[in-house]
């Protein structure tokens, strides 16, 4: 190392860092005894360390301490002793009886005959007891001799001493130190800061080189939301795929919720304990042509007697294919075109919250409106979505939904869990519901789950963490 | 959707062949219904979707198991002539009745507990908790032709599992069923009864008399069920009476004798047709006959016989969810295996086009970010108390049946949202940007709009800065401004913003008052816009 190599080092160097350095010598020095703080002294000398400029030398020693029991012993004697000093019985403290009876027979100090305590040696041969003086050199911190190392491992059992490691740090100086502490008083001066003086001064100026290493504060930044980050992926891919992005509202009327989807008007969903009915305002328009076509094809197919007043009930939509019924119908007046659609939207359900279950959440809604449309397509095109998100194995299970027939659900296999997920239901729209709307068939259609796969990509155990909106959760999230 | 549990032992007799239970697992999982083993309890427990009450008895799951294992052929189901009939007069609370007798049951302690299980699912499910259906057994020998379906509002019997002679009434106030169903009859004063020609049977749905119960002895069983929808009713009927066919019973209709004419309680005919053409353009395959025919009975149909362009299929009398040919297409998807089918990505080419709201979106969400702002998601159900803390004053779209206490309203602001998320976040490090672009309810548009909101926190924030970022995202919105004072800004120090005109939003610092309703200790100013 050359002397500019050298100084450079000598200008990172702090005082403490500094001062540490002109105290150390060759050989070793105990941390304490180099005139600074502990702590301040283990960094500097960590620091001297890093450029070689010492050695440090750490030391694990095994010491004894007295528990309270111990310091308690040291100021009033071992119960033992304390027995040799009473012989009344009764006069005994519980720990006396308890503990210092059966180490004074064991020491042969005394006898117990009739219930009274019998001393065979005098006060005066107790009082010089050698786990005593053990206790006492313990505190005063003295070496202990092999054989009252031996004694120490009953005063362990007896709860009396603990062992304890201590730390030690030596450190010493290198032959890159000894030179550096030479020159200690040659540093030049330096500029610091980098500044706009600097620069219209037109002079050179020497820096004082930076721990370039040293971590630093991480500067504020701007976050998406991850459920944004992970729509925003989900668009990409229905994009790619041909989709075209479709609309509906939240605040629905049961029509286009259920009975567009001809789902009959006592079907259990239905139900005041599964959706959300809205009293201000209680009922919403709804198009006559499309009452008229609904209500021919529930009366006609279903049986019954369809009631328009319970269509137009005011809810919160319990799924985005209330947003698929009015493309179709919009397609069907040709408003729109046949084609595929999709949506990302919020969907509410009567529920109560946990772990699990929100009453409301996101559905990824799709539809391919097309006559040439068949059920390989359906399964065609989940399996691409599917493998875009990360799932890449995929497979279709029977279920049963009013609108669609034939009706499957998603599962897909997570390989970290080594386990099979539910995460959507897909079908082709029964012709009862595609073709008073759309005025055709087939029509594949899906609902997917967008919290689910999040949680499952993203180790993610409680549904509620998305809507917390805790802070530091988005600050870290890597999406 | 309805759980149904299965005794393990008494299903693998049924299903004929001794069949190892994962088997008969597999096979129910890939008709179509989840299910469960107990190894303790030595039950399987199936989750039963609403479109097959017919799975909902064992001997349902036992002939669809065995049909689709190809451990048996499916058969014809065959009900002989009626030779009691019931007298049906005009019953307005629940008009309908249909009747059919069993012969010959084998009534043992599992056969009871399975049917009573069945009946029970019906009513819940199937028949909406009795309103629609309900399922009356009895012992048919204990009864005495013919029988009855009448109004009355007095008359006594004694109900099952009792010894008091009561009346509808009483029983309606007394009696443990009778009060659990008794909503269906609010406001009535004659009642739905069954007779035979001793007396009543049946007080339908709540309960059945005393002297009519099945027991181990009973040997034939008369089925009654009234309803408000005769179509499901007889499909009820047949699922109850093909179980007892099943069991070895012979099965008899009942001819029900109106005022003006007379009719069978149901019918075990009905042939379908399946058009090729439709079933594999559906599914995207060439199934040929043989394939076709091999499907249709692996799901329990009957293939008569095959034309040209089609198949005569004789559906099943228990089958009450074929409406339409496009349930025999998915039941045969089903028996060719979900899994065989190779997924394909068709030649249909579209555009794929982001929405208008999408793309403004994205741009308003990017400078956001760019200024240093957190993005917030927050739930759009609220109550009036958490508006009021904010002095929002806004007409609100109310819920009328929330189960949480916590949700009464659709949020008619974004603003409280963003308030309880600083509250939530106090304990962090400052300053706090945030902004959430999300759905509010307008109440007399009786929808939604789409606004954004952001606030700014910190020991110290300013007017100024929080309408530089306004300025900022107004690059995209065009909205105009000027000095306005609102219920939650510091007088002086806010402007409403206009759009055509219109209010659609405001910007300033808000009133230390509310920051503090949020336990907040840093000032807070923000703004928000509804945007379209």
């Amino acid at each position: 190392m050359n002397e500019k190599e050298l100084q450079k080092i000598l200008c990172i160097l702090g005082e403490n860092d500094r001062k540490l350095l002109s105290n150390l010598s060759k050989e070793k020095k105990e941390i304490s005894e180099l005139g600074l703080e502990k702590d301040a002294a283990l960094r500097s000398s960590a620091i001297l360390e890093k450029y070689s400029l010492a050695e440090t030398e750490k030391l694990e020693e095994e010491k004894y301490f007295l528990t309270e029991e111990g310091i308690e012993y040291l100021e009033n004697l071992f119960p033992e002793q304390r027995v040799v000093r009473e012989t009344k019985i009764e006069n005994l403290s519980e720990l006396e009886k308890k503990i210092g009876i059966p180490w004074a027979i064991k020491n042969g100090w005394i006898e117990i005959k009739a219930g009274k305590v019998i001393p065979k040696v005098s006060k005066e041969e107790t009082s010089n007891y050698e786990p005593l003086n053990i206790l006492k050199k313990i505190s005063e911190s003295k070496p202990l001799t092999p054989s009252e190392k031996e004694i120490c491992e009953t005063l362990l059992k007896r709860g009396i001493i603990e062992k304890k490691l201590e730390k030690k740090f030596f450190v010493s100086i290198t032959e890159l130190g000894e030179l550096a502490k030479k020159q200690l008083d040659k540093i030049p001066k330096m500029q610091t800061e980098l500044t706009r003086e600097v620069i219209i001064s037109g002079k050179d100026f020497i820096f004082k080189p930076y721990d370039v290493e040293a971590p630093v504060e991480k500067p504020i930044r701007g976050k998406l939301h991850p459920i944004t980050i992970f729509i925003q992926r989900i668009k990409r891919i229905f994009l790619s795929m041909g989709f075209e992005e479709m609309e509906g509202p939240e605040i629905e009327s049961a029509f286009w919720n259920f009975d567009a989807l001809f789902q009959p008007q006592d079907h259990p969903a239905r139900d005041i304990v599964d959706t959300f009915y809205l009293s201000e305002p209680k009922y919403l328009e709804v198009p006559r042509d499309a009452i008229e076509k609904v209500k021919e094809s529930h009366e006609k197919n279903l049986k019954y007697e369809w009631n328009e007043e319970i269509s137009k009930a005011a809810i919160l939509r319990s799924h985005t294919t209330s947003v698929s019924a009015r493309t179709l119908y919009e397609i069907g007046k040709l408003n729109k075109k046949p084609g595929k659609y999709f949506c990302i939207g919020r969907v509410y359900r009567n529920e109560a919250i946990d772990f699990s279950h929100l009453p409301e959440f996101h559905q990824v809604e799709g539809i391919v409106v097309w006559e040439g449309a068949n059920f390989r397509h359906l399964l065609g095109f989940l399996k691409e979505f599917y493998k875009r998100l990360g799932f890449k194995k995929i497979k279709f299970v029977p279920h049963h939904f009013p609108y669609t027939e034939p009706s499957l659900e998603i599962h897909v296999y997570f390989e970290q869990k080594k386990k099979w997920f539910e995460l959507g239901g897909a079908g082709i729209f029964r012709p009862e519901l595609s073709i008073p709307l759309w005025g055709k068939y087939p029509v594949l259609a899906w609902g997917l789950s967008l919290e689910r796969p999040m949680m499952l990509l993203y180790d993610i155990q409680d549904i509620r963490t998305f809507y917390i909106n805790d802070l530091s959760w988005i600050e870290k999230m890597k999406m | 959707m309805a759980v149904v549990k299965y005794q393990i032992k008494r299903l693998q007799e049924l299903i004929g062949k001794e069949r190892p239970i994962d088997e008969i697992k597999e096979a129910i999982e890939n008709i179509g219904e989840e299910c469960e083993i107990d190894i303790e309890s030595e039950e399987i427990k199936v989750n039963v979707n609403p479109n097959r009450p017919d799975l909902y008895s064992i001997e349902g799951i036992a002939r669809a198991v065995s049909n689709f294992l190809e451990i048996r052929e499916p058969r014809p189901y065959e009900i002989n002539d009626a030779k009691h009939e019931i007298v049906v007069s005009n019953v307005s609370a629940r008009p309908y009745i249909v009747a059919g007798i069993a012969y010959n049951v084998n009534v043992n302690e599992d056969f009871l507990k399975d049917i009573i299980q069945a009946q029970e699912t019906i009513h819940e499910n199937f028949g909406r908790k009795r309103k629609k259906i309900a399922i009356g057994l009895h012992d048919f020998d204990k009864t005495k032709p013919p029988y009855y379906y009448k109004e009355m509002k007095y008359t006594r019997f004694v109900p099952l599992d009792t010894q008091e002679e009561l009346a509808p009434h009483e029983i309606l106030k007394k009696h443990p069923k009778g009060i659990e169903y008794g909503d269906i009859y609010k406001n009535i004063d004659e009642y739905p009864l069954v007779f035979d020609s001793l007396g009543v049977i049946s007080f339908t749905p709540i309960i059945n008399c005393e002297r009519t119960r099945i027991d181990e002895s009973t040997k034939n069983i008369f089925i009654e069920i009234t309803g408000t929808s005769i179509h499901e009713m007889r499909s009820a009927l047949n699922i109850i009476l093909c179980s007892l066919y099943d069991n070895g019973a012979k099965i008899e209709n009942v001819k029900l004798k109106y005022v003006d004419r007379e009719e069978d309680s149901t019918s075990f005919v009905r042939i379908e047709k399946l058009e090729y053409k439709f079933l594999n353009k559906v599914l995207g395959l060439r199934l040929k006959r043989d394939e076709i025919e091999r499907c249709l009975k692996r799901m329990g149909f009957i293939p008569k016989s095959f034309d040209e362009k089609s198949v005569s299929i004789l559906v099943p009398p228990y089958r009450a969810d074929i409406i339409h040919q496009v349930d025999f297409v998915e039941d045969i998807a089903i028996a060719y295996g979900y899994e065989n089918f190779k997924p394909k990505i068709p030649n249909f080419n579209t555009i794929g086009n982001l929405s208008k709201e999408s793309e403004i979106e994205e741009k308003i969400k990017l400078d956001f970010v760019s200024l240093g702002f957190y993005e917030i998601v927050s739930f759009t159900l609220s109550n009036e108390e958490k508006e009021e803390m904010c002095k929002i004053e806004n007409e609100k779209i109310k819920i009328e049946n929330a189960i949480s206490k916590e949700i009464s309203i659709f949020r008619s602001s974004l603003f409280p949202s963003l308030m309880q998320v600083l509250s939530l976040n106090k304990t962090k490090s400052f300053p706090q940007k945030i902004f959430e672009m999300g759905k509010i309810g307008i109440k007399k548009e009786k929808s939604t709009r789409t606004a954004i909101c952001a606030l700014i926190s910190d020991t110290k924030v300013s007017f100024s800065e929080i309408k530089g970022v306004y300025q900022i995202i107004n690059e995209h919105l065009g909205t105009s401004y000027k000095a306005m004072d609102f219920n939650f800004t510091i007088p002086g120090r806010a402007i409403g913003i206009f759009k055509k005109g219109k209010l659609v939003g405001w910007c300033g610092e808000i009133d230390p008052k509310i920051v503090r309703n949020f336990n907040l200790e840093n000032p807070v100013a923000g703004f928000e816009i509804i945007l379209y």
